[in-house]
This record gives structure tokens, sequence and C-alpha cells, in this order.
């Protein structure tokens, strides 16, 4: 059976090396990127089923890198990462085609339940797409 | 309360706001990080029948990076205890190395959206002042933003303090390209920082790019 392929995007560097090696323990294929350019370069190498997204970065934000990754492929389902407060650019990043979101600090069993139903969703567009 | 009372209040009430969502922002981050961590370690010992040495270093390093976080997220607390006491009296006695510098601190994350830093250079001797430390920060803050919000990404703020017969100053220096701001997109005017300053008989001035504002030491 093929892991889920993450890509998992937070300038905090700690935090998603962290979090990708308690997602790889669980059998997912991870990889982690601080910022667009990373981000972007890593979903073009290799297309990621689901984007796990921190919703505020330096630079290009969330939103932007969100709206990029569904011009290169809108079956990428994108997770976004974010903190108490940040209403707005959760709902505008819901309009701008995300799954899911999830607060941070994370629960690691509902990110992987949100991972796992933004695959379901990703595999049944590119299903579709391919009709 | 009369109009120019009313706005320095709305004024500072934004400027607290936004130190506090920024605060609570950074230290949301802080948490995350500590939380995925420990979960981390309870997922090695529980995926591991028996622990080899690499995974004994490997915990070892994960518990030594909870604590060097934990450290620094108190550190980053003590700065905002710092800034509300700041607020404790009208005038008092402080450092104003120490104010600035806080306040440096404090808005890193606001100016790090734009990867713009805020260097300081401070004199080196402690700058004794009295007067009121929670308004010479919002002053600062005030031109900071500003500063941050017409700053390309990737610029530089530079923070200097000195001393002279006239009082103690701090200039806040842009370094890089602007957009430039009309004087209806700056949250602060020029001349209600100007009255802010004359309230504590000091001056705020544009030299140029820069921007000094001056109190007297007492």
């Amino acid at each position: 059976m093929t892991r889920t392929k993450v890509l998992l995007v937070d300038d905090e560097v700690e935090f998603a090396s962290a979090l990708a090696e308690r997602l790889q323990l669980r059998n997912f294929d991870v990889r982690a990127a601080s910022n667009a350019l990373e981000a972007l370069a890593s979903i073009n190498s290799d297309t990621p089923d689901v984007v796990v997204l921190d919703l505020k970065m330096p630079g290009m934000g969330g939103i932007e890198i969100l709206k990029t990754i569904k011009k290169i492929d809108r079956t990428i389902e994108v997770i976004l990462l974010t903190g108490h407060g940040d209403r707005e650019s959760v709902q505008e990043g819901m309009q701008s085609g995300a799954a899911e979101y999830i607060m941070k600090p994370i629960d690691i069993e509902e990110l992987i339940s949100k991972i796992n139903s933004a695959k379901v969703k990703g595999d049944k567009n590119r299903a579709e797409s391919r009709r | 309360m009369d109009s120019a009372g009313e706005e320095l209040r709305i004024m500072q009430m934004q400027f607290i706001g936004r130190i506090i969502a920024s605060f609570t922002h950074e230290v949301k981050n802080h948490l995350a990080f500590i939380k995925e961590s420990a979960g981390l370690v309870g997922d090695l010992m529980a995926s591991r029948e028996h622990l080899d040495v690499k995974d004994v270093h490997h915990t070892v390093d994960i518990m030594q990076s909870i604590e060097d976080q934990v450290r620094k997220s108190s550190e980053f607390c003590s700065y905002l205890n710092r800034f509300a006491h700041r607020m404790d009296c009208l005038k008092t006695t402080f450092d104003m190395n120490e104010c600035v510098d806080d306040l440096r601190v404090l808005m890193h994350r606001i100016a790090n959206q734009k990867r713009i830093v805020i260097g300081k250079a401070f004199e080196s001797d402690r700058l004794q002042i009295h007067s009121s430390p929670a308004l010479l920060q919002l002053m600062v803050f005030c031109v900071l933003e500003e500063m941050i919000n017409r700053l390309a990404m990737n610029s530089r703020i530079g923070l200097k303090t000195l001393s002279s017969k006239e009082g103690i100053s701090v200039v806040i220096s842009p370094e890089g390209e602007e957009t430039p701001q009309s004087e209806a997109e700056r949250r602060c005017s020029i001349p209600f920082l100007q009255n802010i300053a004359r309230r504590l008989e000091g001056a705020f001035e544009e030299k140029g790019k820069d921007v000094v504002i001056t109190l007297p030491r007492s």
C-alpha cells in the first residue's frame, strides 16, 4: 500500500521537523519546506497528496501559496495550520480551496484524520479528472 | 474626555492590542513546538521494543530542545511583563535603552512578516530618564509600524539611542526600498505624535528619512 505523501510548509523549522518525524513514525511519506520557494519547488519535483500549510508565514503568505498550489494542481488538497484568532484568514483560505484547517498547538490524531480525509478527497478528484 | 485625549486612548488600545496579538502568536508557536517534541518522545518510546544508543541520544536531544524552548518562552514572557508594567505609572524613571529594546523584541514577529530586521545601536551607558515609558513606546511603535508598512521585503530599520544636552534621543532609520504612503494611510499622524512629544516636553522630528524622538532627562 503506497504511503500518503505529505508536504509540511511552516517557517517554524523545529516545529515542522518534530511534526514530520511524528507523521513518519505513523507511516506517512513526509517532506518539509520553510518558505514558499521551497514548497513550490518540492511540489514541482514530487507532487504531494496533501499539503499542511501554515497560514502566517513571512514573505509569500499562506493564502498566496494556497492559490499558487491550486493553480499548479487543483487535486492537491491543502490543510491550513492556524493560530487562534485568524478567523478571517481561515475563511479566505477555505474559500480559496483549502480542504480543512487545524489550530496550533495541534492534536496529532486530529491532524491525521484530516490528512486521511483530504487524501480520499484528492484521490476522488484525480479519478474524476481522468474520465 | 476631549478629542485629543480620546484619540490617544484609541491609539494606545490599538498599540497594546497589536503587541498582545503578536505575542500570543509567538507563544502559540513556542507551545506547538513543545507539544510536538513531547509527543515525539512518547512516539519514539512507543514505537521501539528496545531503545538503542542512537534512540537514546535522539531522545536526549529532543528533551534538551524542549528545555531550551521553555527557557526562550519564559524570557519572552518577561518582555511582555515589563511592557505591561511600563503602564503602571504615568511618569517614572527608567532606562531608555531597555525600554526601546523591549519594544524591538516584541515587534520582531510583526517586522518578520516582511523579513525586516530591526537592528539596534544603543549608547552603551545606561540612559536614565524620568518620563512616560508607555508614551515613548507608543511613539516608537507608530514610527516602526509605518516604516514596516512602506519598506520592501528584506529591508532593515536601525534603532539608535544617544545622549545630548537637549536630552536623550531615539533615532529610527529606515534602510531599503520604500513605497510612499499617504498621510491618510498612517495609523498615527505626525501632528498626533508631535503632540505626544510636546506633552512630555520633548520633540518629534523628521530629519530626512529618519525620525528623531527626543525627551528631556527629567
